[in-house]
């Protein structure tokens, strides 16, 4: 290797290291300017001067309860469990070596489900609140234990998908006897959130209990930066540059099994952000998996949030699920991705 | 069945009175056996079956129609929904019967001579019943007290009971006419269901609202007879009292949570800024017979402790 190539590497890397920086400044900011516009956006419109001094105050006026008690906790949780959904995909990424991970994809956010609606149907969350967030991340966790076992880190990408696709049926199945077994005659109609998900209508309440457990998550992955860029360069280089593997693999588990279960558990299962995210921003820092999570985290975050925006704006009658909005993108993407990569699956 | 036999009868009448046809002697015997055969044994028997003898319900509010006109020994089934107390207002009653789940198959064993239908509920088993020539009988849901009437009095009509519902339903009117508070302060209430679902102005909700002395809000909304409101909307115009319905603390689901929803609270909670909210049990009023009038009680009442309370 010449000096030239030297000096060139370096400056490319710290072109790369301003772009991200730029990145992230850039989605900072945006998200920063959609949370106000998500407060004003709702099937009652609010006068944008009038009303911003409410947003934290005790005032009982109409707007102040509006903003305060559906527009606010539904624009906090967009932003989490957007975050949460586009790092656990990095993660996933990155651990698996596979374009095509997703927690949707390969049956987390399904397994997920089945723990939120376990808990939620069988009174265990009308009891004790934590119960419901608990069952989303226990059947978060059982599911990406089960793929690591099965495909783990080496596997093809054909695999991983597959075994995925086994996954996401057998819970679903479950998922739909669960609420058919519920006395309720409202519960069987449900599916359709726990499958799709929604934000419509949460409340504080959800935000109490998600949250804590979505950003202990997001924490627990973002220290695995540096684990998965070694890990980029092949297990055993990885291994020679001081890195535990086996502590990396279980760091990401917990993480994807705690924000991942923990957003399902409120919002349902929405699809695709984790996958459409990290393929956006991989080359902008310069493809390496550590530098991709944060940005992937803002990232998601802005997506969902900006497919919330959409989804009110586009509902006349009762609310578009969100899921439905994330999967039109989602799975052509998806399929994009698939055609891109069919060399490597034959 | 019966309009093949109305119609053998009278072409065999015609045949048999005729004398431009010429006829064989032997032909004319034979009918007049048959005319005989009708007046003493068919038409006997067609009128023992205007009163059925075994009834069959597929809807919930079939099955509250027949648990309140019918002699209890000609209802042969209701539906599995009529034991549940939250939806079946003589849940109680109910419980004497067997309980079918609206499949055909089920309901062609019972050998019912009349079956009660809804024009929602169980329609492949309804289309079934139709086409093997079962007495299929549907009930829409009444938009207003008039259809209501209308409809119970047919019911009752079919099961031979009318003394019987034209009572009840003046018990009704009477117990309405009691409730009914003379104040003229325009108040306003809101009916809040599982899913954001609300009553529009077309429904007998908003006759039962109007009789208690309120306005339904939705009346000015685009709501038809039964929609979804959103919970902003709900709040942004402040009704003066909030309806919810029954929401049972063991049975959980997302559609009944909504009613839970700390916004809600916020107005019509424990702070009090002169609205109220009342809990109407959906057996209540989900289905359209007398009983309506206890709902009218029930909102007059309240309407009496928010007036003077201002």
């Amino acid at each position: 290797m010449s000096v030239d190539d030297n000096l060139s590497l370096a400056e490319r890397g710290r072109a790369s290291h301003r772009c991200e920086l730029a990145l992230l400044a850039l989605m900072s900011v945006v998200l920063f300017a959609l949370f106000f516009v998500s407060l004003f956006v709702g099937p009652v419109s609010i006068d944008l001067f009038s009303s911003e001094w409410t947003l934290f105050g005790g005032s009982s006026s109409v707007a102040a309860v509006i903003l305060q008690e559906i527009r606010l906790p539904r624009t906090i949780l967009a932003i989490f469990i957007g975050a949460t959904l586009g790092i656990s995909g990095a993660a996933l990424q990155g651990l698996l070596r596979n374009p095509l991970a997703e927690a949707g994809v390969i049956g987390i956010s399904g397994s997920a489900s089945l723990g939120a609606v376990i808990a939620f149907y069988s009174g265990a969350a009308a009891i004790f609140p934590l119960a419901l967030p608990i069952g989303g991340i226990t059947g978060a966790m059982l599911a990406v234990i089960f793929l690591y076992l099965l495909a783990g880190r080496e596997s093809s990408i054909l695999t991983l998908i597959l075994a995925g696709i086994a996954v996401t049926s057998l819970s679903g199945a479950l998922t739909a006897l669960a609420l058919n077994l519920s006395p309720n005659p409202y519960a069987a109609t449900e599916i359709f959130f726990w499958l799709m998900g929604s934000l419509a209508d949460r409340s504080f309440e959800h935000v109490q209990i998600a949250v804590p457990l979505m950003v202990i998550g997001v924490f627990s992955l973002i220290s695995c930066r540096r684990g998965l860029d070694a890990l980029a360069l092949g297990e055993d280089t990885a291994r020679s540059l001081g890195v535990n593997l086996n502590r990396l693999t279980l760091r990401i588990i917990v993480g994807v099994a705690l924000s991942v279960g923990a957003a399902v558990s409120v919002a349902g299962g929405i699809g695709f952000v984790g996958l459409v995210v990290p393929h956006l921003l991989r080359p902008f820092v310069g493809h390496q998996p550590g530098k991709l999570l944060l940005a992937s985290a803002l990232g998601g975050a802005l997506l969902l949030l900006v497919a919330d925006i959409a989804v009110r704006l586009l509902s006349t009658g009762q609310e578009l699920k969100l899921g439905v909005l994330t999967s039109l993108i989602g799975a052509p993407f998806f399929l994009y991705l698939v055609l891109k990569t069919r060399r490597q699956l034959l | 069945m019966e309009a093949t036999d109305q119609l053998a009868w009278s072409v065999a009448f015609q045949l048999a009175s005729s004398d431009r046809i010429n006829l064989s002697p032997h032909i004319i015997v034979l009918m007049r056996w048959f005319i005989l055969y009708f007046v003493f044994i068919l038409l006997p028997e067609l009128a023992l079956a205007a009163k059925p003898q075994r009834v069959v319900s597929l809807n919930l509010c079939a099955d509250q129609l027949l648990l309140q006109l019918s002699e209890p020994e000609s209802i042969v089934s209701l539906t599995n929904l009529s034991v549940d107390p939250e939806l079946s207002y003589l849940a109680k009653e109910a419980a004497e019967y067997p309980v079918n789940s609206g499949s055909a198959e089920e309901i062609l064993k019972m050998n019912p001579d009349l079956v009660l239908a809804g024009s929602f509920t169980a329609r492949p088993a309804v289309s079934y019943l139709k086409k093997k020539e079962f007495r299929v009988v549907e009930l829409s849901i009444p938009e207003s007290m008039k259809a209501m009437r209308e409809q119970y009095l047919k019911v009752a009509d079919l099961l031979g009971e009318r003394e019987k519902a034209e009572r009840q339903l003046r018990e009704m009117d009477r117990r309405i006419a009691q409730a009914k508070s003379s104040g003229d302060e325009n108040l306003v209430a809101a009916v809040y269901y599982a899913n954001g679902f609300t009553a529009g102005k077309k429904s007998i909700t908003t006759e039962v609202l109007n009789h208690a002395g309120f306005e339904n809000l939705s009346e000015k909304s685009g709501v038809d007879s039964f929609g979804f409101y959103p919970l902003e909307k709900l709040i942004e115009a402040e009704p003066d009292l909030l309806i919810l319905g029954s929401y049972n603390k063991d049975r959980h689901s997302l559609a009944q949570k909504l009613l839970d929803h700390p916004a809600l609270k916020r107005f019509w909670g424990e702070s009090d800024r002169g609205q109220a909210r009342v809990i109407i049990p959906d057996a209540l009023w989900i289905c359209a017979t007398p009983v309506i009038a206890e709902a009218v009680e029930i909102l007059a009442q309240k309407r009496k402790e928010i007036v003077s309370r201002r």
